[in-house]
């Protein structure tokens, strides 16, 4: 499973509003947003910090074995 | 014994050897002479006023119209262990102060300064304090009227040179001068008996190729797709550029626009994000790249055509400038000329139309010829040369060009081979550039790993990567494998600060004996590996960066245990 879908699935992220944006329990493992723009349209980047970085390395990871098993 | 420039090369700069151009001009400089060097992008025109600036006494002032360019070298330069600064309008007053009090007390060998400075009281008074042994002027060009690129300021150089108590030695530096332009340089800058030097244009690491397909944004998107590389798209207009951009965005590339109609903030961002390696792709018009001193663009990609050779040169040039092998693919419908046409039809002066209309027809040329395009940029230049390159979109189709046919699904109709050869001989041929080549290692695991080392140590010094170590530099140490501080240091771009400064990571990660690393022993123990095993050895950023980041540095370690299944993050 890709990355984003990932953590929409375990409730990281929430993409209701369109955009992917981190949940409150997203936040509190890190998850933060910067304004960004692309195309002339200003929007939120999710962006992880150390923690975070781990915590989506250990999803994929956790997932990637299970499915191997 | 004093140190000689050879070995400020390699302690300072780490390179062994100086390529065409810089060891006579540096010599010259080391004389006393003056000089003015004409080289293309990439050849190195920095060092031949960096080396000489450590050897000569006192400072050396290198005029640049760049703020970006002149911030980048200095941060690589401090990153190698010598003592640099900048002053231009990027700094507060306080900064400026700060900065030419640290001067006046001998602070610094290198002072980058914007040619808007030279003409001010504190700037006179500060030169008057200096010893300065060398005035470099970097995009010497910019001096000339005849040059598109023009910059009044540049009038002020020799005056202020006049000014000193004593001449210093004046080089003269760029990438770009037609003979009408080199011929100003000289005159404008009052060279004395200057050591003229002229590399040739060629640049033998990038790939020129025509690519005709039905549907552009597929092939961009088929190219894109197979080389996961960073890169710059030029477009037409701002409306071109808008919806390549969103394409992108919406195929779930990590994707930045960039042109004139953007608000200036906007545009900084993207170029910080392009430079920072926090972006893949940039989009953009021509109004881009100006001062980018990015080393490891893999491609430019011309969406469509651009106005004239002289602009497609420079524009695809911006690839691999760190010599290793790049892509310069131009994406070509005849229906694009009336677009052109247009633009050009815009001028109120019927000279100008006339000869932009004569420009544009050179351009074209470069599309349609089914003979060699490298030997037809050079020979564009003024440079000849007998044979065919075997290198190029016309002597050697590569994989890229075949693969983007693919994505068109009944093949481009205007895709030209000159008497296409037998696919074997083709792929024969392929071969024999690759391996003529410097041998890549992108698909390394190793690499990978080494990148994720320096994107940790560049995120934690707040530099892009390139000033920690190029790519040539880490595939090179994929190559050399150095095991020790003595073998590291032979690899080319590493002196003796950074291996000071670096060493020990990358080292660790070259010996393979990272203690919370399990990786490196043989692929037969994969299989033993526990998620939280390969957990440890994945490099963890200390600032927050994007997912796709998140996702390389993921796959960093996949890739070392060759696991096939990569990280997507999208
Ligand atoms: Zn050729």
């Amino acid at each position: 499973m890709a990355l984003n879908k990932l953590l929409l699935v375990n409730g990281y992220l929430d993409d209701a509003s369109g955009d992917k944006l981190p949940t409150a329990q997203g936040t509190a493992a890190g998850i933060t947003t910067q304004r960004r723009n692309a195309r002339g349209r200003d929007y939120d980047q999710c962006i992880f910090d150390a923690q975070a970085q781990r915590l989506c390395a250990k999803l994929f990871l956790h997932e990637m074995f299970q499915q191997d098993a | 014994m004093g140190m000689t420039a050879r070995d400020v090369l390699r302690r300072t700069f780490g390179y062994d050897n100086f390529r065409e151009g810089q060891g006579e001009l540096i010599d010259a400089v080391l004389a006393g002479r003056d000089v003015c060097g004409i080289m293309p992008t990439g050849a190195g025109k920095s060092l031949c006023y960096q080396v000489p600036a450590l050897l000569l006494p006192g400072v050396t002032l290198v005029v640049s119209p760049l703020i970006s360019l002149m911030r980048d070298q200095v941060m690589a330069l401090v990153s190698a262990g010598v003592s640099a600064t900048f002053i231009n309008s990027s700094l507060t007053d306080a900064q400026v102060a700060k900065a030419m009090a640290n001067a006046r007390e001998g602070k610094y060998k290198i002072i980058y300064i914007a040619p808007e400075r030279l003409s001010t009281a504190s700037m006179m008074s500060l030169a008057a304090a200096l010893d300065i042994s060398m005035v470099a002027v970097d995009e010497a060009h910019c001096i000339s009227q005849w040059g598109q690129d023009f910059r009044p300021q540049y009038m002020d150089i020799p005056a202020f040179i006049g000014g000193l108590k004593r001449r210093p030695v004046v080089g003269a530096f760029t990438a770009t001068a037609t003979p009408r332009v080199r011929a100003d340089i000289l005159r404008a800058l009052e060279l004395r008996n200057p050591l003229d030097v002229v590399t040739g244009f060629d640049r033998p690491n990038l790939y020129f190729a025509v690519h005709s397909p039905k549907n552009k944004y597929a092939a961009l998107a088929a190219y894109v797709q197979s080389h996961n590389h960073v890169g710059i798209v030029y477009c037409a207009t701002r409306k071109e550029v808008d919806s390549v951009a969103e394409q992108l965005v919406a195929d779930g590339y990590n994707v930045a626009a960039y042109h004139a109609g953007l608000p200036d903030a906007t545009r900084t961002r993207a170029q910080d994000d392009f430079l920072h390696d926090r972006v893949q792709i940039i989009v953009a018009t021509n109004a881009f790249g100006m001062g980018i001193d990015k080393s490891n663009v893999r491609f430019v990609i011309h969406y469509s055509l651009p106005q004239n050779v002289e602009a497609y040169y420079q524009e695809a040039g911006r690839a691999g400038r760190d010599g290793l092998p790049s892509d310069c693919i131009l994406f070509y419908a005849r229906r694009d000329i009336f677009t052109s046409v247009f633009l050009i039809n815009q001028s109120d002066s019927e000279e100008e139309k006339r000869r932009n209309r004569l420009l544009l027809d050179k351009m074209i040329q470069y599309c349609d010829t089914q003979s060699c395009l490298r030997q037809y940029l050079l020979a564009y230049f003024g440079e000849q040369r007998g044979e065919d390159c075997d290198d190029c979109g016309n002597c050697a189709p590569s994989e890229a060009l075949e693969m983007m046919d693919a994505a068109n699904a009944d093949a481009s109709p205007k895709r030209k081979h000159k008497a296409r050869k037998p696919r074997e001989e083709r792929a024969e041929r392929i071969r024999s550039r690759k391996e003529r080549a410097p041998r890549l290692a992108f698909s390394d695991p190793l690499f990978e790993s080494l990148k994720a080392v320096r994107m940790e140590i560049a995120t934690r010094e707040k530099v892009p990567a390139f000033v920690v170590f190029s790519d040539a530099t880490l595939v090179d140490m994929c190559q050399k494998h150095p095991q020790s501080e003595e073998a590291f240091l032979q690899v080319s771009g590493v002196g003796q600060v950074k291996l000071e400064r670096y060493g020990a990571a990358f080292l660790e990660v070259l010996r393979g004996t990272q203690p919370a690393n399990p990786a490196t022993e043989s692929q037969a123990e994969t299989s033993a590996l526990t998620p939280d095993q390969l957990l440890q050895s994945i490099a963890i950023a200390n600032d927050s960066i994007q997912i796709s980041l998140v996702a390389e540095n993921i796959n960093a370690v996949l890739l070392r245990h060759d696991m096939k299944k990569p990280a997507a993050w999208l």
